[in-house]
């Protein structure tokens, strides 16, 4: 893991450790929280920009790691709520967006499955943002329930209650 | 759609080589020209004023000192 005490003191070496070992898994929870490739890759670098300037006074009470999640979700939060603003103003911005590379190299199976990850985006899109966050980071299969929680600010009972009554309100829309 | 319970987002994306560059490049230091620009402006309106001020106070202190040689001469 990267040495705290050398990120504090700038060093670009431990940062690019950092970069590296981090910046897959923050662009794909940025990519699966706002479903656009682009926007991922816009948001990974204003994260890691983020935590460049604000190490100094990362105190260390948790995980690099998880603080560096914690700032995507925020990221993340901020970006849905500009879109929602211009969508609100009348610019169009289409919340839905999500690309995929379409190749002869794709399977069936990962269409089917870009298929059904499209779909559960848009339903998703339909129950509060916290309960949307929760299960998504959960459903990537890459994030403990205390991850989620530190990364959310919220503590372990609070995760798990958002992501039951995010299923519920899933199950509801589902049958609908 | 596959039951709720098993729903997984499986997909995943790599690091592009654009942006493992623009990630490479934080750490250097080196800003966006806008950002350059501005330390620049900043920087000649500095050196701007320390030279107005500069002028002035050896225009005030030529001035002080012909004042005092004028007494002096009026003195002697």
């Amino acid at each position: 893991m990267v040495d705290l005490d050398k990120l504090r003191n700038g060093e670009a070496n431990e940062f690019k450790k950092l970069t590296l070992i981090l910046s897959g898994k923050v662009l794909n929870l940025a990519y699966h929280l706002i479903g656009n490739k682009e926007d991922a890759e816009d948001i990974t670098q204003e994260v890691f920009i983020a935590v460049f300037k604000g190490i100094a006074n990362f105190k260390g009470a948790s995980e690099i790691s998880t603080w560096v999640y914690s700032i995507t979700v925020n990221k993340c939060k901020e970006k849905t709520r500009r879109d929602l603003r211009q969508k609100r103003k009348g610019i169009n911005v289409p919340l839905e967006k999500v690309d995929f590379f379409l190749s002869s190299q794709n399977t069936d199976a990962e269409l089917i499955q870009h298929e059904e990850e499209t779909r559960m985006r848009n339903i998703l899109l339909r129950i509060p943002e916290n309960q949307r966050i929760a299960f998504t980071m959960f459903t990537m299969e890459e994030f403990s329930y205390l991850e989620i929680a530190q990364a959310m600010n919220l503590s372990l009972s609070a995760v798990e209650s958002l992501l039951f009554r995010a299923r519920v309100n899933l199950k509801k829309i589902i049958k609908l | 759609m596959k039951e709720l319970e098993g729903f997984k987002f499986s997909s995943r994306i790599d690091v592009s080589d654009e942006l493992a560059n623009k990630l490479a490049l934080i750490p250097t230091g080196k800003q966006a020209p806008i950002t350059r620009f501005y330390y620049a402006a900043a920087a000649i309106a500095l050196l701007v004023s320390i030279n107005i001020f500069a002028v002035l106070y050896a225009n005030q202190t030529k001035e002080t000192q012909n004042e005092a040689t004028e007494y002096f001469e009026e003195w002697n």
